[in-house]
């Protein structure tokens, strides 16, 4: 490869690297925990105390709890959920429209229905839509574009990060110079990072510009390839709404849920259902969505299925793993989600999407560390020309501020909005509005702190918060299993949560010290050195 | 191939070049799943063929956007991309003309 080719590479992956990469940094931290949504739901969900064995059915009784649930609760009837637990139980479960609120239903002892209003927090929710539009405000379709055209530099930075490492691959790629160049070594770490994650990375870039941008490419294809008819194919070949077919007067009572799994369960045996989601109950053209999941296979969010929960005749089943249904382009269309999600595989896949997602947040923030060293003055280089004191360029100083400002204060958001969901749970009304609140609130604050301290002391500081915040997760937990009087509670079956944070809280501690230490011992001529910190 | 001496560097021309790459590219990767959908086996609205149709759009896309960095000049990247992007939809037009059922 010429020399001034890869000059000209290294200017793309410069530029693509520094516009994109705080966005990318933002939805690869959230990406990374939401890899665990469901933990994260259980672990923000109190257990009910007066219902405690109740909230739970048999399946046998499901039938009855169905259509005492839609006589009683006509809300109902718009969507409920069946979840199906261990050992052949259940739980219905819905929304009430526009609330936060979930209504469980259940039968007692004498038969009759009793439900049990809870708040739940949607915390979990709210960081897969960071995740998803890495906060940018303006709503969740706008988010999604933006990402969309951050993915395409992402993709570009991808394509000449390789180019401009392939002629030293070899020389480069398993050193790892640990010394006193410290950016060699920060370089090294990029690279070696950057180029054994590269599928992954390859994957989520090209994934997210057609998440991001596929109104747009349909929009130009329907025109240009498809004379206007793709709404139509795309309508008739929806795999979450269909209208089932049903006859006009015609009977709209439900089949019992063992017969849709009995239907399911023939045509993709080792298919295991999860939970079905009724829509438009009680009345013709209802359907029935059933959820599971089978590692073995590539499957879009890890499989489901659409049927007519009164004949139980399938609507769509084209993303049902293992059934005879999907064509080869159903398969690729699996296969592209799965990927991106990691719905395949099970739990070694899940873990290994989590640190690859947490490698990926670390792969942008040491990029934009390796452009702020390139662009700091070197102290012996400049000393000459600057009378009072070094001053370093405002453009290093500005992305400086600005990488510890974004990064920490996203990280510190995340752990004190999730920790949040259990320390308010009860006591606020609305609580997806105080989850925005206060992650913007602590993510905002940081980046001002970050400004206002300068990027060396701000860091030191930024990252005694992050390490505080992640705390009061296991301590929510704590407080719960000591004082349950306090309103809080401690779910064994969702320690790994605590767990987690812990140690989460215990890197931050780590590099909260090493960071202290560096901007007290540091050379003075670095971004990151104390003395410097605020003369801008 | 001529001498790398007789090459002449890569000018810069990022903005003529950039901007060549991100249309020249849309347009490829819209005619490349045109012809995906019309020279493969089935009907262009067979189950689930419009879905891999747009995933070919972002490959081809960010494919030919890291290209056009590789021309020497804004000038020759506009007039390389747009003329594979004339063949492209005359090749997509002939496609739809013969393949439509």
């Amino acid at each position: 490869m010429r020399s001034d080719v890869i000059r000209v590479y290294k200017t793309v992956h410069t530029w693509t690297g520094i516009v994109a990469g705080l966005a990318l940094f933002i939805a690869f931290y959230a990406g990374a925990i939401t890899m665990f949504k469901d933990t994260l739901d259980d672990w923000v969900t109190p257990p009910s105390p007066a219902l405690e064995h109740a909230q739970t059915f048999l399946l046998q009784q499901a039938p009855a709890v169905m259509e005492q649930t839609l006589v009683a609760y006509p809300a109902a009837r718009r969507q409920f959920t069946l979840r199906l637990g261990p050992a052949g139980t259940a739980s219905l479960s819905w929304r009430p429209g526009g609330q936060s609120q979930r209504v469980t239903a259940t039968l007692n002892a004498d038969g009759k229905l009793e439900t049990h209003t809870q708040g739940t927090s949607n915390a979990a929710r709210f960081i897969d839509i960071l995740h998803m539009t890495a906060g940018i405000p303006g709503g969740f379709s706008v988010g999604m574009g933006v990402m969309g055209v951050v993915s395409l530099l992402y993709g570009l930075a991808l394509v000449s990060g390789v180019i401009v490492l392939l002629p030293s691959l070899v020389k480069d790629l398993f050193a790892l110079r640990v010394g006193k160049n410290l950016k060699r070594m920060w370089l090294d770490a990029h690279n070696v990072v950057g180029i054994l994650s590269l599928p992954f990375h390859v994957v989520m870039a090209l994934s997210v510009v057609a998440f991001g941008l596929n109104d747009t490419i349909f929009a130009v294809q329907d025109r240009v390839i498809y004379s206007g008819t793709l709404d139509a194919t795309m309508t008739a070949q929806n795999p979450y709404f269909a209208k089932a077919p049903g006859e006009p007067g015609g009977s709209a009572s439900l089949l019992p849920p063992q017969q849709i799994l009995a239907a399911v369960k023939q045509r993709a045996p080792e298919f295991k259902p999860q939970e079905l989601s009724y829509r438009g109950a009680g009345a013709p053209g209802a359907t029935v969505f059933v959820r599971g999941d089978d590692p073995r296979y590539l499957a879009r969010s890890g499989g489901f299925a659409l049927l007519d929960p009164v004949t139980g005749r399938f609507l769509n089943a084209q993303f049902l793993p293992g059934a005879a249904d999907g064509n080869a382009w159903s398969a690729a269309t699996s296969a592209f989600f799965a990927l991106h999600f990691g719905s395949y595989g099970g739990a070694p896949v899940q873990w290994g999407y989590f640190f690859l997602g947490l490698a990926g947040a670390f792969l942008f923030y040491s990029g934009n560390l390796l452009w702020i060293e390139s662009r700091r003055k070197l102290e012996r280089r400049e000393a000459a020309a600057v009378t009072s004191g070094l001053k370093q360029r405002r453009a290093a100083y500005f992305m400086a501020a600005l990488t510890v400002g974004v990064t920490l204060g996203c990280i510190a958001g995340i752990s004190a909005t999730l920790a949040a969901g259990k320390w308010l749970n009860g006591r606020v009304a609305d609580m997806s509005a105080w989850h925005a609140w206060i992650y913007y609130t602590v993510f905002l604050v940081s980046i001002a702190w970050a400004f206002l301290r300068g990027a060396a002391r701000g860091s030191v500081e930024l990252l005694a918060l992050a390490t505080g915040t992640t705390l009061l997760v296991p301590l929510a937990s704590i407080v719960g299993w000591l004082a349950p009087s306090t309103g809080l509670w401690f779910e064994p079956s969702t320690v790994g949560v605590d767990v987690g944070a812990a140690i989460a809280a215990g890197c931050f501690a780590w590099m909260w010290r090493t960071t202290a230490r560096r901007v007290a011992a540091g050379r003075r001529d670095s971004v990151w050195a104390g003395a410097l910190a605020v003369d801008k | 191939m001529r001498p790398a001496k007789e090459r002449s560097a890569p000018s810069r021309d990022w903005l003529s070049k950039t901007l060549a790459g991100v249309t020249g590219g849309f347009g490829l990767g819209i005619a490349a799943s045109g012809l995906l959908v019309f020279l493969t086996p089935g009907a262009p609205d067979v189950q689930n063929k419009f879905q891999v149709a747009m995933w070919l759009v972002p490959p081809v896309w960010i494919g030919v956007m890291s290209a056009s960095f590789m021309f020497r000049s804004g000038l020759r990247a506009w007039a390389w991309l747009g003329g594979a992007n004339i063949a492209g939809f005359a090749m997509l037009a002939l496609a739809r003309h013969f393949f439509t059922r």
